[in-house]
């Protein structure tokens, strides 16, 4: 399924660096700071004047008084093995490139949305017109979107050559809560959570195969709240 | 030529086609690209709208009445006195290829960037409904063209030009079974893929992804007949039509369309009885069945698609069936219509439900209990159960465009092509 694709902008930097890029996200290391949103802000140009973005944090307040504990979740696209974005595409705009990465392919988005009601994380939204416009006025020559479609995150795809770059929330996150590495070394960081059962995806029901995994360390859930 | 029908094709062609052009900004070259400021920024959770209804409902209707009239053209064709509809064939024909061009209107401008739509075609795939719909859309056009053509071409087999020669051999008895049969087995597969749109969303397949596909083939027959009840016994009046001898009473025809409509309507009853037990028996599915019981959409699925759309047509086609009555006809097919269009809503709706349930609670990590935690927090919460649907001014522009555009090119088609028993083609296709 791995395609080379007509935008310059994604195909910068499209080597063999690695076949299965992944990325673990350590629950309990999130301080909900929300650097990780601004940096990947400023790094992939998210319409943040309406409130979108690549990647956000969940504040989720989970129980009953007095046994409450509150969790920040960080989300972001799932980078599936098996995404149902991709499939429903109609146009071929959506595809996944070198590392596993899904993009999409601006010039060939009809912005049908049938990928947005697709992704069972959430995780894509539509650059709009005048979200083009607004762009250019917040980031002048350096604005990265040209025609309006639907976007996502890339794990910054294309922001440097393939194998030197980490993603912006990466780089930013002060508690290190974010890791990113390559699925296929079995050194990687990444790989030992996922391997050693300590990283798990969300909603393994759907066998989409999501190359994010999260790690919860502490005892979570069944809070004295709900009603299960 | 008769003047107010020429009237009223210019007035709806010029109203039509100015709204859908001010739905364009007027421009309609940017408008394909997405650079016009009309089209407002979508962050709704329900992003698909009166627009995609509106696709799903002329595209069933369209396929509906080709599909039904078909069955009877191909079912009837050694005894063609037993079809009810041998006399309006052609017509019934145009109607179904008319309904179809709001559809493909509305298929378009619900998209942001119509243009790009020939991506469906250069780089095709296999996997996406929507591409499939691009394709299928296309060949029930060509299918329904081609009937068209050959039943035109009944009429000019007295004529030795080259192209009289070739419409008469569509219209050869082998050729016509073969055309209509391809046009069948196209409309049959596009509502059916039409329905699976919805079936396939957020990965949830179980339910949805057969049981909205055979949910729109029965939908195509209900609104199909609904749509030839409510054509008919109005053109019959503005026509004075008369009673042909030769082949099943005015009367007759419409004990028929009752008769149909009832059984049509029965079907439709038992998927959304279906529908409910399916979802209200299963611990993940119940809190959408609540949706459509007790919830926001309770009023659109049990007023509008129980009552409106099922117990009263089965009664008024029930009456039609033992009378015969016009007017009752007409009624029960504009009771028919308002429920498909609720039914279609809901379908519309419902699955996308589902989606945002997802996209709102998404945290079910392997072997952990949060997924029963999180859900039970949202189900008590407003954020999921009521979904904010909302219909923009755009939406409501190219629909209202492409509907009005549909009644003058349907009269355009009265005024341009035989379409009646009695009328030949004297320059090619036209009248």
């Amino acid at each position: 399924m791995s395609t080379q694709v007509s935008n310059p902008y994604i195909q910068f930097g499209n080597t063999q660096a690695c076949k299965h890029w992944g990325f673990v996200v350590k629950v309990d290391q999130c301080l909900g700071c929300d650097a990780c949103v601004a940096a990947c802000t400023i790094e992939n140009q998210t319409p943040f004047w309406r409130g979108l973005f690549r990647t956000h944090v969940e504040d989720l307040e989970l129980g009953e008084y007095p046994n409450t504990q509150r969790v920040f979740v960080p989300r972001l696209c799932m980078q599936c093995e098996n995404p149902p974005c991709y499939y429903v595409c109609p146009t071929g705009a959506t595809q996944i490139v070198a590392g596993g990465i899904v993009v999409v392919d601006e010039y060939k988005c009809m912005g049908c949305l049938y990928c947005v009601e697709a992704c069972p994380y959430g995780a894509r939204y539509f650059y709009t017109y005048e979200d083009i416009e607004k762009s250019k006025e917040y980031f002048g020559l350096n604005s990265i979107h040209v025609v309006p479609h639907v976007d996502k995150c890339t794990f910054c795809y294309g922001t440097a050559p393939e194998g030197t770059y980490t993603p912006a929330c990466v780089r930013t996150c002060p508690g290190h809560a974010r890791v990113f590495g390559c699925l296929d070394d079995p050194n990687s960081e990444v790989s030992i959570l996922v391997n050693t059962g300590q990283a798990v995806v969300l909603n393994p029901e759907l066998n989409v195969q999501p190359k994010v995994f999260y790690v919860f360390n502490r005892q979570l859930g069944r809070g004295g709240g709900g009603n299960s | 030529m008769n003047k107010f029908l020429l009237a009223w094709t210019i007035i709806f062609i010029i109203i039509g086609g100015g709204i859908l052009l001010y739905g364009m900004s007027f421009n309609p070259m940017s408008w394909a690209n997405g650079l016009v400021t009309f089209i407002e920024p979508n962050d709704e959770p329900i992003p698909w709208g009166l627009l995609v209804i509106g696709y799903m409902f002329f595209g069933v209707i369209g396929t509906g009445v080709s599909t039904y009239n078909s069955l009877y053209e191909l079912f009837n064709k050694n005894h063609p006195e037993k079809n009810p509809f041998k006399n309006i064939s052609l017509r019934n024909e145009w109607i179904a290829l008319t309904v179809l061009i709001p559809g493909w209107i509305m298929v378009f401008a619900s998209t942001y960037k119509p243009g790009e739509a020939v991506y469906i075609y250069t780089s095709f795939r296999d996997t996406s409904r929507i591409a499939w719909n691009g394709l299928l859309y296309a060949l029930v056009g060509i299918g329904i063209i081609l009937e068209i053509l050959a039943l035109i071409g009944e009429k000019r087999r007295e004529y030795k030009d080259p192209i009289s020669r070739l419409l008469a051999w569509l219209s050869s008895k082998s050729v016509l079974i073969l055309i209509v049969g391809y046009a069948i087995l196209m409309e049959l597969i596009l509502d059916a893929n039409l329905g699976s749109v919805f079936g396939y969303l957020s990965t949830w397949v179980y339910e949805f992804g057969p049981f909205m596909s055979m949910l729109f083939v029965i939908l195509s027959f209900y609104s199909g007949i609904a749509m030839l009840s409510f054509m008919t016994p109005l053109y019959n009046r503005f026509r004075k039509v008369k009673e042909d001898p030769n082949s099943l009473s005015i009367h007759e025809m419409y004990k028929i369309l009752g008769r149909d409509g009832v059984l049509a309507t029965i079907a439709v009853g038992f998927s959304l009885l279906w529908w409910l037990w399916l979802t209200a028996t299963n611990q993940q599915t119940s809190a959408w069945a609540e949706l459509m019981i007790s919830g926001p959409y309770s009023v659109v699925f049990l007023i509008g698609g129980v009552l409106v759309g099922v117990i009263i047509p089965i009664i008024l086609y029930g009456l039609v069936y033992k009378r015969g009555s016009s007017h009752m006809l007409v009624t029960s097919s504009i009771f028919t219509l308002l429920g498909m269009f609720s039914i279609i809503t809901i379908a519309d709706i419902i699955p996308q439900s589902i989606t945002w349930y997802y996209s709102v609670s998404p945290i079910s990590p392997s072997n952990s209990n949060w997924v029963y935690e999180l859900r039970s927090i949202f189900n008590n919460g407003p954020s999921w159960t009521h979904l904010p649907f909302n219909i923009s001014f755009y939406d409501i522009v190219f629909f209202i465009g492409s509907v009005l555009l549909l009644l003058g090119i349907y009269t355009l088609g009265v005024i341009l092509l035989p379409l009646e028993e009695d009328e030949k083609p004297r320059h090619l296709i036209f009248k």
